[in-house]
């Protein structure tokens, strides 16, 4: 099968669409055409190097480096999950949760698909190991950001009730779940609405690209369910993880709700 | 002099002082102090609601030695504005409380109402009769007739002096209004320069 290789050219032209929209929320006075022009210059520079940090793995790097390049997509992820909540935990401990909760689920997994699912051999082979990884941690990274926000914000803002719940013997937990329930829902409802709506509404971004790059569709296919699967139960379980662990500090041990240690970011 | 249902040791609250205090069974202790002076603080931190270090004992068993939720049963808090999240006041009251309601002007029809179509009055009250569902051994009530006209104080009143003293609980109550002290209340404490004082 072939491949219409693309130059630069090509993607200079793919750019001009964005450009054009920049210059259109600037026109509108959005407030977003920064954004968007910096979003777009980041992707450039973000996939360029990964492309050539792949490029040097798959030839004939030591497979050592996966554990550098492994972490430093870690860091960064649990640097996106810091800069979108409204209020976090203070100092470092707010890090720590939502990249530590990243870790343990999207590594466990993509290690579980490298070596029982797809079965890899050597298990660590970068081709698979660094994309897998990526796709695990971009999702995971979301779903706990979306959700640690949601209920750091909930219960910012419906302290009263949950007091009162308390107030009336409810432990902890029970004065929590329903905005638990809220929170978990607003992290893991985007992963189970992609596996509904996949190939009927939306043709999925990995499956697109492999068979525009000559893949044969019921291979892509093949990968896609996998993928799909295990980025859902690695974004659920790390989004579950991440918020219980933060409920466990929104209350202390005689089961008070401590809002003093959340602190507003600046946003 | 018999022991105290609720014994509370000397503590300092954040900028409150005080030395031991007790409140008795069978007898309301009303509480005073400018706005601002930490009422509810306390009234909080005895709920531990709050972070503090106050060491307290109900019926001789220390707070310390109770799991929180217990606790807060025990010594029931009730908030000047009380939050509901069921539709009607009536699916949140024990059988027995519903039968004291009509005592405070608390209609049957009243507690199967959509709770936002219920006065801020009515919903106060209706807020005590939740707080009495629980069975407390102490009942802290924060201004529980602030929005009340002078009917249904005088009703609400009644019905916690007959509690009080029937069960042989005890109630730690804030009120602004000095007569109302000193028609419900078997001592008074107040909070002057952040010290908790013993009326006379």
């Amino acid at each position: 099968m072939s491949v219409v290789h693309l130059d630069p050219i090509n993607l200079i032209i793919a750019a001009s669409t964005v450009v054009a929209l920049a210059a259109i929320s600037l026109r509108m006075q959005l407030g977003l055409s920064r954004t968007i022009l910096v979003a777009a210059v980041r992707t450039v520079l973000q996939l360029g190097l990964i492309g050539y940090v792949l490029k040097l793995l798959f030839d004939d790097l030591h497979p050592l480096w996966l554990l550098p390049v492994a972490t430093l997509m870690l860091m960064a992820a649990g640097r996106e999950v810091m800069s979108r909540q409204k209020h976090k935990l203070a100092g470092f401990q707010s890090w720590l949760l939502g990249t530590g909760a990243m870790f343990v689920s999207s590594f466990l997994l993509t290690i579980f698909a490298l070596t029982l699912v797809i079965g890899v051999e050597p298990w660590y082979k970068p081709q698979y190991a660094i994309p897998l990884l990526g796709m695990m941690l971009g999702n995971t990274m979301t779903g706990i950001a979306v959700g640690m926000d949601r209920l750091q914000t909930s219960v910012m803002d419906l302290r009263p009730q949950i007091e009162q719940r308390l107030m009336l013997g409810q432990t902890a937990k029970q004065a929590i779940q329903p905005q638990l329930k809220e929170a978990a829902r607003a992290g893991m409802i985007p992963m189970i609405n992609a596996m509904a709506a996949a190939g009927i509404v939306s043709l999925p971004g990995m499956m697109t690209g492999q068979i525009l790059a000559g893949s044969p569709p019921m291979e892509a296919v093949a990968y896609q369910i996998l993928i799909m699967f295990i980025v859902s139960a690695g974004t659920g379980f790390g989004t579950l993880l991440a918020l219980h662990l933060l409920v466990r500090r929104l209350f202390d041990e005689r089961q008070r709700l401590r809002l003093d240690r959340l602190i507003r970011t600046h946003q | 002099m018999p022991t105290p249902l609720l014994r509370i040791n000397a503590f300092t609250l954040d900028w409150i002082n005080s030395g031991a205090l007790g409140c008795n069974a069978g007898e309301i202790t009303a509480l005073s102090g400018d706005s601002g002076s930490g009422k509810s603080r306390l009234l909080r931190a005895i709920a531990d609601l709050d972070p503090n270090e106050l060491e307290m004992a109900l019926a001789n068993e220390p707070r310390s030695d109770m799991p929180a939720p217990t606790w807060r049963l025990q010594a029931q808090y009730l908030a000047a504005e009380p939050v509901w999240w069921t539709d009607t006041a009536g699916e949140m009251l024990s059988d027995e409380t519903k039968n004291l309601a009509p005592q405070i002007g608390i209609t049957a029809a009243l507690l199967n109402k959509p709770i936002n179509h219920l006065s801020t009055g009515e919903r106060q009250r209706c807020a005590l009769l939740r707080a009495l569902s629980v069975n407390p051994q102490v009942l802290l009530l924060d201004e529980p007739t602030a929005a009340l006209d002078k009917t249904s104080v005088g009703q609400v009143e009644a019905l916690l002096k007959a509690w009080v003293a029937e069960s042989a609980r005890a109630i730690i109550w804030v009120s602004h209004d000095p007569k109302q002290r000193d028609r419900i209340a078997g001592q008074q404490w107040e909070i002057i320069n952040g010290e908790v004082r013993l009326c006379p």
